[in-house]
């Protein structure tokens, strides 16, 4: 290039400039000013692209949550004692469905089971069509104290690669006694 | 004409050529904030790709579809709307040598320390990158995810990057961040990319040639992968699969 006036955008060497007008390249503009319909338009774009990007990411938080979280699950934790820990648990969207139910107490793993045990109380209330949606787990030896009882239904997705917990109705807090009997 | 009207012409046309500079130094301005915002909106899409879509979408085709014509609409449309022809981007072969002259030296540089750092490691292993791929097939992928990376580093990142900062070490610093920012939290490619970003910027803004910058991508990372030991790349995982 011979001169500043024919260096064309993207055109960048500056050592065929002549000593004359040599220019530093830093110096020159990179691109000629945007005008202002342009510039709107880029300003639109950006807009637009944050917008739509807000909404996928919103989107995908919220798919998220519906197809790794059941929101469907109800249920209830009845009795927690020294003998036994039963209630029922349903999964709504799928009501002839059997949830798999697991128990922990005081945060530890004691069993999983499918909650098919009879209870007609929970299809008359009209929670289920059948009668066969009621858990009972027989409680562990456990030394005496006080203790706490939660069950946590189990909802699969994403072809099983996720498993996640959601906690049947509130915990349960019960005392064992000296003789491993409930006081 | 008397003087006291050459003195007032001289006067008004100075005001005019000052009102011309603010005019252009308050669209340069402009110009400057607008290109901070489409790196920063760059940068967000391939967040939300490596981060978002492959930790709570699971990685699934059409998120990651979705996400990529939105970043891809929006770059084609920001190169329209700039008036950005496809040479003046980099998809040119008159400067294909030039370019790979000035590629040559750092190549040459790299290749000694990957050789040598696989020497002292015993982890040289040439085959290594197959991955199931034909070796013809192979180089061609490659070259291509090269020519990919290289098209939205240097002709999107760079060249905004060059609206704000102009030419030279600031501009080259803010792409290599970049392009090594969206390496983590892999550390080994992370410091790898920052690397090869400080040449591959340098060397866009001296001789813009995108198919010469994608040559020595394919190359370099061939070389990386043959040479350093696997448990430093960790496979070239990046974002959220970098820890599955």
């Amino acid at each position: 290039m011979s001169d500043t006036g024919t260096l064309r955008r993207g055109d960048t060497e500056t050592e065929d400039l002549s000593p004359r007008r040599r220019v530093a390249a830093s110096a020159l503009p990179f691109q000629p000013p945007l005008d202002a319909a342009s510039r709107g338009r880029l300003h639109n774009l950006l807009v637009a692209k944050s917008i739509v990007e807000t909404l996928f990411v919103v989107g995908l938080a919220v798919g998220f949550y519906y197809v790794t979280f059941n929101p469907y699950f109800r249920g209830a934790l009845d009795v927690a004692d020294a003998r036994r820990v039963a209630g029922w648990a349903i999964d709504e969207a799928q009501p002839s469905a059997r949830v798999e139910v697991q128990l922990y107490i005081d945060g530890r793993f004691v069993e999983s089971r499918a909650a098919d045990a009879n209870r007609p109380d929970v299809a008359a209330a009209g929670r289920a069509r059948d009668d066969r949606h009621g858990f009972e787990f027989t409680t562990p030896a456990l030394q005496s104290g006080e203790h706490e009882a939660r069950v946590y239904a189990v909802h699969a997705s994403g072809d099983d690669a996720r498993r996640v917990l959601q906690l049947v109705g509130k915990p349960l807090r019960f005392r064992v006694g000296e003789t491993g009997e409930q006081d | 004409m008397s003087f006291a009207d050459n003195k007032a012409n001289e006067s008004i046309d100075n005001a005019h050529a000052d009102a011309h500079a603010n005019r252009d130094a308050t669209a340069t301005a402009e110009d400057a904030r607008l290109a901070k915002w489409e790196i920063v909106s760059l940068i967000v899409s391939i967040i939300i790709a490596e981060w978002l879509v492959f930790s709570i979408g699971g990685g699934s085709n059409l998120l990651v579809g979705v996400v990529v014509t939105i970043t891809f609409a929006f770059i084609f449309l920001s190169h329209h709307i700039r008036r950005e022809p496809p040479r003046e981007l980099g998809f040119r072969l008159d400067n294909f040598v030039e370019c790979a002259r000035l590629l040559a030296l750092p190549m040459l540089v790299f290749t000694l320390v990957c050789l040598a750092l696989g020497w002292f490691t015993s982890s040289i292993d040439f085959a290594r990158w197959r991955g199931g791929h034909s070796l013809l097939i192979l180089p061609a992928l490659g070259i291509m995810w090269g020519l990919l990376q290289q098209y939205v580093l240097q002709s999107f990142v760079n060249r905004r990057a060059q609206i704000i900062w102009g030419r030279g070490a600031h501009s080259v610093l803010v792409v290599a961040l970049v392009f090594g920012a969206l390496h983590l939290p892999n550390p080994g490619l992370t410091l790898a990319t920052f690397a090869g970003g400080v040449v591959w910027a340098t060397v866009y803004q001296r001789a813009p040639n995108l198919f010469a910058l994608a040559l020595s991508h394919g190359l370099m990372t061939w070389l990386l992968i043959s040479t350093v030991p696997p448990w430093a790349l960790r496979g070239l995982r990046v974002g959220f699969k970098y820890f599955g």
